[in-house]
């Protein structure tokens, strides 16, 4: 607050003072950051939570100034780093599109030629004469997002803002947008879900505390982040001493992973489990994922008539079955219908690949033949 | 065509948007016409939203204070024997011309605070938004000339034909609300104290003001109508309605041009300082 109040008299008195200066309590938000982009150009900005992207996004939307550095804008530009930014909640979901219309650059008479279009967006039907505090969360986006989409704009800057929207809806968005990038639209997008960025962006930025760490093709800049992300890789998980007293009253649980190598082409994902109290029967499920989540193939193992003591399960699998890196997860379930788990681990082992001869998640090895008629 | 046009008018260079000349600040400001308009119509209409009483909410806090005074008045609790018109009149009329100062200060104050995101999170003209906060006080003035036009008629009290020159002085002091209000608004963003502070300062002031009283003569308490800017504006508008002479003509003239210089520095501050204080909002 002081700082505030000191930097407008100073430049009211036209006193700058070196911007590289910080005082106490303060940092550098961003720091050498470039980029260029041209119409129809869609950048995908990623980075961790805190790393500055909204920051980047409310710079170039000229909402904040940058103490140092330029940036050059040519065209109108619209933004949605917040939905529903200035809707009122008391006011109807018409009234609010033609304050927020025209809050975000349209003029009235393009308001309303296309208002109609712009309900129709939103799905909303009649309730878009309802007030916008009886609106759900999607509701809100809907709404925002379809008055944003309808502006005509050089530049669009959206961050984060397709996370609460029902499928249906995203993906008509995205086709809205793609459209939009066609007639050379430049778009600059923060998300999440990398899987609609790579397919929406041509370029990426990742950020690191405010850094730039990587820009470049989306593909590449993904690759890398999500390389970065991730914990060490590690070839083999063993549960700490401490952990064994907590797990002392449990039925059974997993006591370690191990990825032992074959040499004939194959991999063994070796889990070992303690059993404590006898039981009929056990069950260890357990998949493989993609880093970012996503499974790719799940299963489970039963054992029958589980004796007290350890017992080594093994998975074995082709080596070259998976075209990305993958965690291994598995879990002990004490029934085959119950959810409850007795013991789970989450991406314990991560399993690398080398095959690089496709894309996507596993090497289906389909046999090809070509024939000529 | 049009949206040709309408497109070179934003093609500028992101970093030079702060720094026009006046004539670019003014133009800006009829450029943002629109949004001004419809956030007018939005603190308009969301005021008597969801409110049985609705419009007379314009009226009724003005009605109440004024009986009370007049009830004072009539059994000489305080001395108003210079007015030149029936005191409730006199009352009725500075009050309401009070309460359109007043609440567009305060509006103004607290304009930025409350728009929350809308500063944060959007780019667009903000003057618009402080610009647009005033709409509500001078629609509560206009419907408050109602009232006061039944109590001149009741009253039997015929308003001088220099009245006309009132609507200038209501201008004025729009004006001089404004361009303090733009200043109080930015640093409210950053010093929420503010609004409080101008808050309690509005229920002083009214009392510092010859709104209930005749204006103080002696010394050092006539100071009060000189310093107060609003005292001046307030008087002249007395005077021309009872059809007096204007006391002082030179003082009028300067309240005037200072009003204009506020208003002309309040949106060049807001300009330069908002950039500056948003990160800190």
């Amino acid at each position: 607050m002081r700082y505030g109040i000191s930097d407008i008299l100073s430049e009211l008195l036209n006193h700058r003072s070196d911007p590289k200066l910080l005082r106490k309590n303060e940092f550098l938000a961003l720091n050498d950051i470039s980029f260029e982009l041209y119409r129809g150009d869609c950048l995908g900005i990623i980075g961790a939570n805190g790393a500055g992207k909204s920051t980047l996004l409310k710079v170039i939307a000229g909402i904040s100034q940058p103490d140092s550095g330029y940036i050059k804008t040519r065209g109108k530009i619209a933004s949605l780093i917040e939905i529903g930014a200035g809707f009122h909640p008391l006011l109807s979901g018409r009234e609010n599109i033609f304050i927020n219309g025209s809050i975000m650059g349209m003029s009235k008479t393009e308001i309303e030629s296309k208002y109609q279009d712009i309900v129709a967006f939103t799905e909303l039907g009649e309730f878009i004469e309802a007030p916008v505090r009886t609106y759900s969360s999607g509701m809100y986006l809907r709404l925002g997002f379809s008055i944003a989409l309808h502006l005509d704009v050089d530049i669009f800057i959206v961050d984060e803002a397709l996370s609460v929207g029902d499928i249906n809806f995203r993906i008509k968005c995205l086709a809205k947008i793609r459209s939009k990038l066609d007639n050379g639209m430049t778009l600059l997008f923060v998300s999440h879900n990398l899987e609609q960025m790579s397919k929406v962006c041509n370029k990426g930025l990742m950020l690191e505390s405010g850094k730039s760490a990587s820009y470049g093709p989306i593909d590449e800049v993904i690759e890398k982040y999500i390389k970065n992300q991730h914990f060490e890789l590690s070839e083999q998980w063993s549960i700490e001493p401490l952990k064994i007293v907590e797990l002392k009253n449990k039925l059974a649980y997993i006591k370690q992973i191990k990825l032992i190598a074959h040499n004939d082409n194959s991999v063994i994902v070796r889990v070992s489990i303690e059993v404590q109290k006898e039981q009929d029967e056990l069950y260890l499920t357990y998949g493989f994922r993609e880093i970012s989540g996503a499974l790719i193939y799940g299963s489970k193992v039963k054992v029958i008539d589980a004796k007290l003591g350890s017992y080594n399960i093994d998975i074995i699998i082709d080596e070259h079955i998976f075209l990305k890196d993958v965690g291994f997860s598995c879990g002990i379930r004490l029934n085959s219908e119950s959810h409850n788990l007795e013991h789970y681990i989450s991406q314990s082992i991560i399993i690398k690949t080398q095959n690089q001869s496709a894309k996507g998640f596993v090497d289906i090895q389909p046999k090809i033949v070509i024939s000529k008629n | 065509m049009k949206h040709k046009t309408k497109r070179l008018s934003t093609d500028y260079l992101n970093t030079e948007r702060n720094s026009g000349s006046l004539k670019r600040m003014f133009l800006g400001i009829i450029e943002s016409k629109e949004i001004i308009f419809q956030l007018a119509y939005r603190d308009f209409t969301v005021r008597y939203r969801q409110s049985y009483l609705g419009y007379l909410w314009a009226i009724l806090p003005q009605l109440v204070t004024l009986s009370i005074f007049t009830f004072l008045a009539s059994r000489r609790v305080f001395d108003m024997s210079e007015t030149n018109m029936p005191y409730v009149v006199h009352a009725v009329w500075s009050l309401s011309l009070w309460l359109l100062f007043s609440t567009i200060l305060l509006n103004c104050t607290n304009s930025l605070a409350q728009a929350g995101t809308l500063v944060t999170k959007v780019c667009f003209p903000k003057e618009s938004i402080v610009i647009a906060s005033i709409s509500p006080s001078i629609i509560d003035f206009i419907i408050r000339l109602l009232p006061i036009s039944f109590i001149i008629l009741w009253v039997d009290f015929t308003p001088s034909i220099n009245s006309f020159w009132i609507i200038f002085i209501v201008l004025i002091v729009i004006m001089l609300a404004l361009g303090i209000g733009l200043i109080l608004a930015i640093i409210n963003l950053v010093f929420k104290d503010l609004g409080n502070i101008v808050g309690m300062l509005m229920t002083f002031g009214m009392f510092l003001s010859p709104i209930l009283y005749p204006p103080p003569v002696q010394y050092p308490f006539n100071l009060i109508n000189i310093l107060n800017p609003f005292s001046p504006l307030l008087i002249s508008t007395q005077e021309l309605l009872s059809g007096n002479v204007i006391s002082h003509p030179t003082l009028l003239i300067l309240v005037s041009i200072f009003s204009i210089v506020i208003l002309i520095l309040g949106l060049r501050i807001f300009s330069i300082a908002l950039p500056k204080v948003i990160d800190n909002a």
